[in-house]
């Protein structure tokens, strides 16, 4: 790409290659950077009305609340203004000889340049004809790249007042953005973690998950940026698309509001104010702004009625959100020509979800005794007080007999929290007339937690409580330099510091893992008791029941603990009597060592590097390209690969029968560089009307939670230098200690046992992983898109234009979960019998895939009075090989294996094909607005298909779909709607349906589609008094249709009595021998319904929200 | 203000539409029911048992369908009440207690001492249900009853599968297949399940598709340790809707047994190894008694799991399984019915008809059981 910018001009882009040059030897020696940029620009040529000469020496003065600029025009009567805060400026033009004229409302934003050519005229009369154009309108003859800008005017329209918070809604409201069928905003049908989303030019994701950081609450906002696809090159790492907000700054006049608001139809309340002053000479300037927020309310959830009790388990219960930016500015130097930035912003959001685990809840134990007496085969002998010896304390619990949720712990409910702290200090520079830089550092702090105690009654992580997130630190460079009047260069990069948190430990968990749970092949918890325990060792002999190799650890200077009583398992009723031995069925607790947690974490830090250079090439006013290139790459930062690391992809097994195992560890995958060319133009042929059409490669790479959820071996540091035993295969070996365990390193995923542990710490290392966490794998190739797309716009009279934006999109090395056949000896391995290929296990690879065809329309009108207001509608076709039926589709997406192999693509299940949302405004000059925002969907895939991808006798085929294909011998995805006769079921191919839930089916998974909805549909009614303008009053009525549900979930257990006729114990579980739980038996099956589809009110109900406005 | 009732009329407007499109709980997604009750045909018959030649039980063939000839329903609950001086057992029946010397419960529940043989109604989840001989798992389907009404744990129910309810203590791993005769002890109960090379395709060939695990199809009659009492039967069959205690059809047919004279005894089934350790097994099987129109010669390889059936006619003969159906050591199994009726020929897959034929009593003799291991 250079090498075709040196051939095709002049002394611009010999320039360019030079700085290119420059910049690429200083981003090689330091810590690169990226960034997207947060400043505009103003250029513009100044002729003579009379004879359209050229006019040099023209004074610009651009002239904003928040800034002020001026500039020269040079001998070609051009002139440029570089790293403009965006705003909406007066610009004005002086020469003398020549009257004055004046261009107001030109609005600058983020990365955009204003072209404002204008002729001026020696006689009086004479006004100028050049009309500032709004940025925010749909006909922007002068954008190369599909960009949407929302300003505070619009961003009132859309989200139904100033302040309003919503980010997700003001998202939804622009073309190629729709919510995924979870809720959350997506770009053109990109995954939740394939948008960028910066925030002052702050990769504003986590460092684990790449998902948004702040809650997408919006506060303090001048200019929203989306930009659907590639964008141009200073635009990185962005899959499908790109958001970009500008926090307000200070401004003289100062300006501030403060707001109140109360909610009826729930218990709601929320403060929010704003202030922001300058200097007259505009050398200091400061925001800040908050928004607090908490509210009540109950709905949603996994049941019909919000009262009863499974609601509690995942209903609403309380939000509370507290949001405050600051953005302070210095000016200094020469016309102000420098600047440092300090921007903050802090957000906490908690959320509480339900009274599940109110003070009747059991104590850990019980779940845990029951699991063991239930479901684990092992030759392990029901001592209760046995298990309670072992088993550490769940986070916060204090004693044994505590009872987690009792009074006294603050564990009662079921919470989450967000805290997330973001700050950047940037100096800028306007070198001289033509050239801005920028070069800031920021951090990212974002940490989401959860604490689900006692959720549910399965022994693994009942107790979880994790925290996931991490550090973002970046330094990053940006820049523009105006090369002649046709020429306008940018450049820039990044390097960023990922450190990710991610933990999730759990007690029982350990006593899971370390019991032989979860596929894991040892049973060390053994280990962790006293040889001589009082009332026996709770492992014996299968053969003769001795006793088993209780006492190892003691052997090694660990001492026990005791924990006092045991406990009755059924009623949790303290036992202990005193006196009663130690150990015994009604005495102390034995002294025992307690079992390691079992913990899922991270220990992947990663660096993320850029550069990018591109030029803005403008033969005329009317044509315009865009050229750019970009490199975005990473460093992982996660151990060598091996044995011990990732999952081999192939072995080859010598005459001996000793495998050698391969990786796929290249540089691709460790150290990638994805270089991606972006190019763009637009051209303005009439006054009315535009083209533009952009080509980008864009790059995403795989967020760390894709690829490491492992835990430290320090972990279990106490542990080292203590022999490995095989508990398994020897376990009553004698001293020194037996044979080591052969379960430790990535082998034993692939069926082998074949690498010893070290020690004892490697040992449960190994263990906690197999039953926990899941395999480590190699890092993952970086996700690729290519974007196209194309415009054509029209402006109509009276400030109606419209857009219309084809697009295509399709991407390669899609991160999804999947199995694949195990390669020896360069040969994949078969099943002798079958001669079908042997998959290993299901781990994160590069083989999803999808392309997205759509086209986004955007209408709008604009006026100060009277109607106003936008229609955005997007129709967007997307295909993937990723089987739509999860709900969590988007984030957590897999591909069963013979899907895979058969090559299927299904529509995509979190993506409604057809969106739109009309904003209206109706301002009158007596001081009403009424504001009606109506969103609608053409309703989301669902349906489980009528045929399904199965591995029938170890080949892949497509099948009917039934409860027979569903079943785990044909491996095939869950969901069938169809059930066979359980008499004569006939085969997989030709299967004997005898019953169905009577719901319609298309071919494929989520072929159908539910019914439109027309939500969060919004209605604004405000008044400020034209008298008393310092007042605001209003009320915005949200939900307005009341429309409670979202998307119907196959009920799991809906029983089948013949089509379309459900059985009594639809919705239920029909178990009556399971655990009385929370002091309900079934406590889920109460709530399920006994509809086919269940439909849960899992959006908010309608309310009204009446607010006041106070301005500053 | 005429713009803001034209805003105001288009939000109107709106709401309109998005009434009508719904959206709502109600009708989302839209859903269809079959006419259970117009479309199904409930066939019931009875007869006797003739039990290894030690007893005289009481015999039952039930054919419940859909026009297709599949299973009319997943889930149904049927009451057999037989005349007066018909008595369901309180305990196992002498003649087939087997080993046990102890006085041993019949697995009736409250149906015993009652003419009833019945099924229990759906209950609350979590709440007792009353035991009764088909509890709430038994009912009719498209040949025979079997404890095979679906539940909600999400796996398909049928003969065999490894996921559903199990019956250990009966010979081979069955499951969602009823040993008879009912309420005789579970070590003289046998599994009369059609298979290979009688019923076709051969769904032992994996290629084939079938669900794991599936070892065969019903034959279609069921046995009680009840002594027949000749007079007349009544089936009374209720199909549950959603909501407990409330039926979504109903249905009664009527059988009578005219005669309680059973079937002549049919012979135990001789088992080789004519060519020596090591190869082909055969089985030979007597004829028919006087009256039987079919004879059905089943064979199990308990060590495997699978099932075999012959087709073996009223002349009986000598059939054949070959060497690769067994390893040494195996426990080869086979036993014999002998019936009035076509057992294979009217069930699936054979026959897909609404309604096959049967005879007005049903009657049926049961031979021992043979049992060799495999050299």
């Amino acid at each position: 790409m250079l090498n075709e910018l040196t051939h095709r001009t002049k002394a611009g882009y010999r320039n360019a290659l030079a700085v290119a040059m420059i910049l690429a030897f200083v981003l090689c020696s330091m810590p690169s950077a990226f960034a997207q940029v947060i400043t505009g620009s103003i250029q513009g040529t100044i002729t003579a009305s009379q004879g359209n000469t050229k006019l040099a020496g023209v004074q610009v003065t651009a002239t904003a609340p928040s800034a002020r600029y001026t500039a020269t025009t040079d001998a070609n009567g051009f002139f440029s203004i570089q790293g403009v805060t965006p705003d909406t400026y007066a610009v004005a033009f002086s020469r003398t000889g020549y009257e004055t004229f004046t261009l107001t409302g030109v609005t600058v934003v983020q990365g955009q340049a204003a072209n404002v050519s204008t002729p001026l005229n020696q006689s009086l009369q004479r006004i100028g004809r050049t009309q500032a154009r709004s940025t925010t309108g749909a006909f922007q003859p002068t954008q190369t790249t599909d960009q949407y800008n929302v300003g505070t005017t619009q961003m009132t329209t859309t989200l139904g007042k100033q302040g309003g918070t919503s980010e997700s809604n003001l998202l939804a409201s622009i073309p190629g953005a729709s919510f995924d069928s979870s809720g959350y905003p997506v770009l053109r049908g990109g995954r939740e973690t394939e948008e960028g989303f910066q925030y002052e030019g702050i990769d504003y994701t986590d460092a684990f998950t790449h998902q948004f950081v702040n809650s997408l609450i919006l506060n303090g906002a001048s200019n929203f940026q989306v930009t659907p696809g590639a964008g141009d090159a200073s635009i990185g790492n962005v899959g499908t698309g790109a958001i970009n907000i500008v926090a307000k700054r200070g401004t003289n006049p100062k300006f501030g509001q403060f707001e109140g608001d109360i909610r009826a139809g729930r218990y709601e309340h929320q403060l929010r104010g704003e202030y922001g002053w300058a200097t007259p000479n505009g050398r200091f300037s400061e925001y800040a702004s908050g928004v607090f927020d908490r509210n009540a309310y109950n709905y949603g959830g996994s049941g019909q009625n919000p009262l009863l009790i499974g609601c509690a388990f995942s209903c609403r219960t309380l939000d509370k959100s507290n949001e405050v930016t600051n953005n302070f500015v210095y000016k200094f130097g020469k016309d102000n020509n420098q600047s440092l930035q300090f921007f903050y912003d802090n957000t906490q959001f908690d959320l509480k979800l339900g009274l599940a685990q109110g003070p009747v809840g059991p104590y850990y134990a019980t779940n845990d005794a029951l699991w063991v007496n239930t479901a684990f085969a092992f030759n392990f002998v029901n001592n209760t007080q046995a298990i309670q010896a072992v088993t550490p304390f769940v986070y916060g619990q204090r004693f044994l007999t505590d009872r987690i949720g009792a009074d006294g712990s603050d564990r009662k409910v079921e919470n989450g929290s967000q805290p997330n702290e973001t700050f950047k200090l940037q100096y800028s520079n306007s070198l001289n007339a033509t050239t801005f830089v920028t070069a800031k550092f920021y951090r990212v702090n974002s940490v989401v937690q959860f604490d689900d105690p006692l959720r549910g009654n399965s022994v693994q992580f009942d107790d979880a409580s994790s925290q996931q997130g991490g550090q973002r630190t970046g330094f990053a460079i940006d820049g523009t330099k105006q090369l002649g009047s046709k020429n306008l260069l940018g450049f820039g990069g990044k390097f960023e510091y990922l450190t990710p948190i991610f933990s999730f430990p759990s007690a029982t968990g350990g006593f899971y893992a370390f019991t032989g749970g979860g596929g894991g092949s040892s049973v060390e918890s053994q280990d962790f008791y006293p040889a001589g325990l009082a009332g026996g060792c709770p492992f014996q002999n299968p053969a003769t029941g001795a006793n088993l190799r209780c006492g190892y650890l003691f052997g090694f200077g660990f001492t026990g603990v005791s924990k006092g009583c045991p406990l009755n398992i059924t009623t949790g009723a303290n036992v202990c009597t005193p006196g009663a031995a130690v150990g015994s069925a009604t005495g102390p607790l034995a002294p025992a060592i307690n079992l390691p947690y079992a913990d899922e974490s991270t220990h992947t830090p990663r660096q993320d590097i850029a550069i990018y250079l591109k030029d803005t090439f403008s033969p005329t006013d009317r044509l315009k390209f865009d050229v750019g290139l970009r490199m975005d790459g990473v460093n992982w930062r996660s151990p060598s690969c091996d044995i011990n690391w990732c999952l081999p992809t192939s072995f080859t097994t010598d005459a001996a029968g000793n495998n050698t195992y391969q990786f796929n560890y290249s540089k691709d995958t460790r150290t990638p560089r994805v270089w991606q060319p972006r190019l763009a133009f637009s051209y303005q042929f009439t006054r009315n009307d535009s083209i533009r059409g952009t080509y980008g490669r864009s790059v995403q790479f795989a967020p760390i939670a894709a690829v490491d959820t492992t835990s430290p071996e320090v972990a279990y540091a106490a542990f080292r230098g203590i022999p490995s035993v095989d508990q398994v295969n020897h376990p009553i070996a004698a001293a020194p200690f037996g044979t080591a365990a052969t379960f430790c390193g990535t082998s034993v995923f692939l069926g082998f046992q074949d690498q010893p542990c070290k020690d004892y710490a490697q040992q449960l290392y190994w263990e906690n992983q197999q039953a926990t966490n899941g395999v480590p794998i190699t890092p993952l190739l970086p996700t690729t898109f290519n974007n196209f797309d194309f415009t054509y716009s029209h402006q109509f009279p009276k400030g109606v234009a419209v857009k219309i934006t084809p697009f295509y999109t399709k991407s390669f090395n899609q991160v999804a979960s999947t199995a694949q056949p195990l390669v020896q000896n360069g040969v994949v391995v078969t099943n002798p019998v079958t001669g079908a290929p042997v998959l290993g296990p299901a781990v994160q690879s590069n083989q999803g895939k999808n392309q997205t065809t759509g086209v986004e329309f955007f209408l709008t009108k604009e006026a100060a009075y009277g109607l106003s207001g936008s229609l955005s509608l997007t129709y967007q076709n997307e295909f993937s090989n990723v089987v739509p039926t999860s709900a969590s589709e988007d984030f957590f997406p897999s591909i069963p294996p013979a899907s895979l192999q058969l090559g299927n693509l299904y529509r995509v299940g979190f993506l409604s094909p057809f969106v739109g949302t009309l904003s209206l405004q109706e301002r009158t000059r007596s001081g009403w607005r009424i504001n009606p925002v109506i969103y609608y969907n053409h309703g989301y895939p669902y349906g489980a298909g009528l045929l399904t991808a199965a591995t029938v006798n170890g080949l892949p085929y497509n099948v009917p779909n039934t409860n027979v294909t569903n079943s785990s011998q044909l491996s095939a995805a869950a969901g069938a709607t169809r059930y066979v006769d359980p008499r004569n079921p006939g085969s997989a191919f030709a299967p004997n349906i005898a019953a169905t839930r009577g719901t319609p089916e298309n071919t494929a998974a989520g072929g159908e589609l539910t019914a439109a909805r027309f939500y969060p549909t919004q209605l604004t009614i405000e008044y400020q008094s034209p008298r008393n303008p310092r007042s605001t009053y209003g009320a915005l009525i949200f939900n307005l249709f009341n429309q409670l549900y979202a998307q119907p979930a196959l009920n799991t257990r809906y029983q089948p009595v013949a089509n379309g006729i459900s059985g009594p114990y639809s919705g239920y579980s029909s178990s009556a021998t399971s655990p009385v739980f929370y002091g309900v038996r079934n406590f889920l099956g109460l709530v399920r319904g006994n509809q086919a589809y269940l439909l849960q009110p899992t959006n908010q109900p309608r309310t009204v929200q009446f607010y006041y406005q106070l301005n500053l | 203000m005429r713009a803001i009732y034209k805003t105001l009329g288009s939000a109107a407007g709106i709401s309109i539409l998005a009434a009508c499109t719904g959206g709502q709980a109600g009708i989302e997604p839209p859903s269809t029911a079959a006419n259970v009750q117009g479309t199904s045909t409930l066939q019931f018959r009875v007869g006797t048992v003739n039990w290894r030649g030690l007893a005289t039980f009481t015999n039952t063939v039930v054919t419940f369908r859909q026009p297709n000839g599949l299973s009319a329903t997943l889930y149904n609950s049927p009451t057999i009440t037989g005349p007066a001086g018909f008595v369901v057992p309180t305990v196992v029946p002498t003649a087939c207690l087997g080993t046990s010397a102890a006085t041993t419960a019949s697995g009736a529940g409250t149906d015993a001492g009652t003419a009833n043989i019945s099924s229990t109604q759906p209950t609350q989840p979590g709440t007792t249900a009353v035991a009764t001989t088909f509890a709430q798992v038994g009912g009719a389907f498209a040949y025979g009853f079997a404890p095979a009404d679906s539940t909600t744990g999400g796996a398909a129910l049928y003969a065999g599968n490894p996921a559903g309810r199990l019956f250990a203590t009966q010979i081979g791993t069955v499951s969602d297949v009823y040993p008879q005769p009912i309420y005789c002890s579970s070590t003289r109960k046998l599994p009369y399940v059609l298979a290979p090379p009688a019923t076709t395709p051969d769904f032992h060939n994996p290629a084939l598709g079938f669900p794991g695990g599936f070892i065969g199809y019903d034959s279609g009659f069921m046995t009680f340790g009840v002594a027949p009492v000749a007079g007349s039967y009544a089936l009374h069959l209720t199909v549950p809707s959603a909501t407990i205690g409330v039926n979504s059809a109903v249905f009664d047919q009527t059988a009578s047994i005219t005669t309680t004279t059973p079937m002549a005894t049919v012979a135990p089934v001789v088992i080789a190894e004519p060519g020596g350790a090591g190869t082909a097994v055969t089985f030979t099987v007597a004829p028919a008694p006087a009256g039987a129109t079919s004879q059905v010669l089943y064979v199990v390889n308990q060590s495997t799991g699978t099932y075999f059936s012959f087709n073996a006619g009223t002349a009986g003969g000598v059939f054949s399984l070959a060497a690769a159906n067994f390893t040494a050591g195996d426990v080869i199994r086979a036993y014999v019915a002998a019936a009035n009726w076509d057992i294979v020929g009217d069930g699936p897959p054979a026959n897909m008809s609404t309604a096959p034929p049967l005879p007005t009593q049903t009657d049926v003799s049961l031979s021992s059981l043979t049992s060799v291991a495999y050299l």
